[in-house]
């Protein structure tokens, strides 16, 4: 008996000694915050997703976007005030084409400074160019093969000139994944590498310290955490009160985390990575404002074009028939719109003419009778990414429409890391694979030749291993053609051949959703990944 | 003489049956145990007469009916997809005790054959299989499951293997330390001396006396292996949907708590019960059998 009572006061005295310590963890944040000038507007903005990177030459996903477009300034800018993603003007105040495409000249916007105060000029520009094309990582495939590093030249302080090998059509929109680092600071800070006299570019140096002249600098960066954000005083753009000065970017990867921290005035805005339901509840909280707006994202399930029975145009247009997309869009994405073919319907030059699919099971089951395949020949595999509801919900949702075609479907949950890895090799692709896939830049170009021309192969864009030399050859007139309208056509006849070969299933443009506290004013959705985070854009007024 | 000998112990061993069962019967946890068991099992073997929607185990999606909160129609509501969560949570018991048992006899087939072998022929034989089965419980049983699944594709066979190769070790010791035990018993000594072969007392004299703690063992780990089964398809390496697995089903439904609670909430009550009453029972197996053995813990 008495050694039970002391196994239940020592228990007793762990549980006090426990939440003595949660106590106190909770409590030192708060005092921390009110200690801290009054006056200073701070921002917390959860993020589900670890900060993958801060370079500017490396950064690919929406989280290091988010950093990048924050700490720089992109050559380009969108043009999101007028409600466009075209390129509009950033550091570069001013360009022009000359008459054969290929050679472009920008006017530098003057008295833009670098945090540490030197004045951004035309080396800095070139220097980020050529650093990007070295370094051969993030957005550097952007330009690869039309630019050579040795044709970006500074011709005096603040005039760039790009030489371009061959007429690029996007060349402008792609610019907005430029961004400019300080040359000065980066060079100072090189470490040995594989870059001759650059050293490493940086590359260790701008893992924790940023070289931008953007709206903030960062504070402190720890990948799975948080990147803290501060005002840079001295921004061109210059200061309005009610901006935000310090923002904590933070890292909650579990969605019920998130939703109750956001709920207890911990966060004031999280990200736009949840279900519909997930925003629909939010909204129903008072204080909560949810934004919704029509995205330039593709939700997709690819058809691997080159594996049995997915290699016979039939069963492909059988399993095309078969899905039901507007269960789809309506249950699973809350009422987005049915994609039609391969261009986010939003986008430029999208191709009106293709119209949404729709289940249709007599159809479906002609097709499957013309194919050289039985139904129950072979089981499809759907590779999805093993966190994402919707991914899973559009997979039971086509093992059961496909169930009626007698063919059967497994669903393979796996973290993202491994789905890029098995899209790498033909052999390793299974048959399906869901893919979310957002305008990369803003231009039709993102989602025909950076899907289906024969260099996208290995990607996890290109799971459908589509290989057709005629669909090359229009790609490639595409981007070469100088006239915009000859490019129109032909990007949009493009986006036809694509959908006859029926590489994948075009689900839906899902609806944009993003929740936050009602006091956040000036959040403004973009397209384009990440620039819709631009904190500067915020400003709070409770 | 044999024959009077061999009567005289049956009759010890009724009495030691009676005394165990007087005990049992005083520890009404241990009944609670007895009766949780046996309705999973139940649950278990009539799942698909039992469920009110056994379709909703396979394939297919009702957006008809997505969410819905317990009620009479839907016991434990609805999921994300429309399906019925009681009958999902039956047929997951099939699931997981199927997974519990074939483990477990994996586990047993690999682990007390080497414990015996270890036990009774002791020397280099005993190093060598003991220190492999050192190894293997050197590292946490988890993290081990966690890379075979890991491996290899994510499936239900796995899973069962990844968990087998980590148990195996706890059935050895167990049997090596009794065996050593027993060993040195002299009705051992003696049917040594009467010229039984070395397989025959192991097999005949020893293992009849291990019974007890292995069976105790086996109802404590059942829990266990239970937990872990549910802890591999949480993360995504066991049973691939629609697959009703309690694990799965929780870590799907974890991304709409609070608001809907039941979906992650029931599933994650199966577990807590089934688990509880295998180890209530295997506590009460200890006290009707006697065994004062160190059974360790998975």
């Amino acid at each position: 008996m008495v050694s039970r009572r002391k196994r239940l006061i020592a228990l007793l005295l762990g549980l006090s000694l426990l939440a003595l310590l949660t106590g106190c963890g909770q409590s030192q944040p708060g005092k921390g915050e009110s200690s801290q000038k009054s006056d200073a507007v701070s921002l917390t903005y959860l993020e589900g997703q670890i900060i993958t990177t801060a370079d500017p030459a490396q950064h690919t996903d929406e989280s290091s976007m988010i950093a990048v477009v924050n700490l720089y300034d992109p050559l380009l800018y969108p043009k999101d005030q007028e409600g466009s993603m075209a390129p509009g003007p950033s550091v570069a105040d001013s360009w022009t084409p000359s008459p054969d495409g290929k050679t472009y000249t920008f006017q530098l916007h003057q008295g833009i400074k670098f945090h540490d105060a030197t004045e951004l000029t035309a080396d800095d520009v070139v220097f980020s160019m050529q650093r990007m094309l070295a370094l051969k990582k993030g957005f550097s495939w952007l330009w690869s093969g039309v630019l050579k590093p040795e044709n970006v030249q500074a011709k005096d302080r603040y005039t760039v000139v790009f030489q371009l090998d061959k007429p690029y059509a996007p060349f402008l929109s792609t610019l907005e994944q430029l961004f400019v680092v300080n040359k000065k600071l980066v060079t100072a800070n090189k470490q040995a590498g594989n870059f001759g006299d650059n050293g490493d570019y940086g590359v260790a140096y701008l893992e924790r310290h940023d070289a931008g002249s953007g709206p903030y600098t960062m504070g402190s960066f720890s990948k799975d955490s948080e990147l803290v954000l501060n005002k840079f005083k001295d921004y061109w753009r210059g200061w309005k009160p009610g901006q935000v000065d310090v923002v904590h970017y933070k890292v909650v990867k579990e969605e019920a985390t998130q939703k109750t921290v956001l709920l207890s005035n911990q966060a004031d805005m999280i990200d736009q990575w949840h279900s519909a339901e997930f925003y629909a509840d939010l909204k129903s909280k008072p204080g909560i404002a949810v934004q919704e707006s029509p995205s330039v994202q593709l939700f997709q399930v690819s058809l691997n074009t080159q594996k049995a029975p997915l290699d016979d145009i039939h069963f492909r247009q059988a399993v095309t028939y078969a899905f039901d997309y507007d269960a789809a869009a309506q249950s699973i994405f809350g009422g987005a719109a049915v994609a039609q073919g391969p261009v986010p319907i939003k986008t430029l030059w999208h191709n009106d003419a293709i119209p949404a699919f729709k289940r249709d099971l007599d159809k479906a089951r002609q097709e499957l009778a013309q194919s050289k395949y039985k139904p129950g020949q072979y089981k499809l595999d759907y590779l999805y990414i093993n966190t994402n509801e919707q991914e899973r919900q559009t997979g039971l949702l086509l093992q059961q429409n496909l169930k009626d075609l007698g063919i059967e479907v497994n669903l393979i949950g796996q973290p993202w890391a491994q789905i890029t890895q098995a899209a790498a090799k033909l052999e390793t692709t299974p048959h399906m694979v869901a893919v979310f896939d957002t305008l990369k830049y803003p231009h039709p170009d993102s989602h025909t030749f950076g899907i289906y021309h024969s260099s996208a192969k290995g990607s996890y864009r290109a799971t459908a291993w589509l290989q057709n030399t005629d669909i090359d050859k229009i790609l490639e007139q595409a981007r070469q053609a100088t006239d915009p309208k000859d490019q129109e056509s032909l990007y949009k006849e493009a986006q036809q051949k694509i959908v006859d070969q029926f590489p994948n299933l075009f689900i839906v443009n899902p609806t944009h959703r993003i929740a936050m506290h009602d006091y956040v004013k000036g959040y403004r959705y973009v397209g384009l990944l990440g620039y819709d985070v631009n904190f500067y854009d915020f400003s709070i007024q409770k | 003489m044999s024959t009077a000998s061999r009567t005289d112990l049956s009759s010890v061993r009724n009495e030691e049956l009676r005394r165990g069962w007087t005990r049992l019967k005083r520890s009404p946890l241990s009944i609670v145990g007895l009766v949780i068991v046996a309705l999973v099992v139940l649950a278990a073997v009539f799942a698909p007469v039992l469920a009110p929607y056994p379709q909703d185990a396979g394939p297919g999606v009702h957006f008809d009916r997505v969410h819905k909160p317990p009620s009479l129609a839907h016991l434990f509501g609805t999921d994300d997809v429309g399906r019925d969560i009681f009958s999902r949570s039956l047929f997951g018991a099939r699931l997981s005790l199927g997974l519990g048992m074939i483990v477990l006899a994996i586990g047993m087939g690999i682990g007390i054959p080497l414990g015996l072998i270890a036990g009774y022929w002791g020397r280099g034989v005993a190093t060598l299989i003991m220190r492999t089965a050192d190894i293997f419980l050197a590292i946490p049983s988890l993290v081990l499951a966690l890379a075979v699944a890991a491996a290899f594709k994510p499936t239900l066979t796995t899973t069962m293997i990844a968990i087998s190769f980590s148990w195996w070790p706890w059935f050895t010791r167990l049997v090596y330390g009794e065996a050593l035990r027993i060993k040195e018993n002299q009705f051992v000594e003696s049917s040594r001396g009467l010229g039984a072969s070395s397989w025959r007392t192991a097999y005949h004299e020893i293992l009849p006396n291990l019974i007890s703690p292995i069976i105790v063992k086996a109802t404590l780990d059942m829990g266990f292996v239970i937990m872990m089964d549910a802890s591999l398809s949480f993360l995504g390496l066991g049973a691939q949907p629609p697959t009703p697995a309690w694990g799965t089903m929780i870590a799907e439904g974890r991304q709409y708590l609070p608001t809907i609670w039941w979906q992650a909430t029931m599933p994650g009550l199966m577990i807590l019960v089934t688990v509880m009453g295998f180890n209530l029972l295997g506590d009460g197996f200890r006290d009707l059998l006697d065994v004062h053995a160190d059974i360790g813990e998975g």
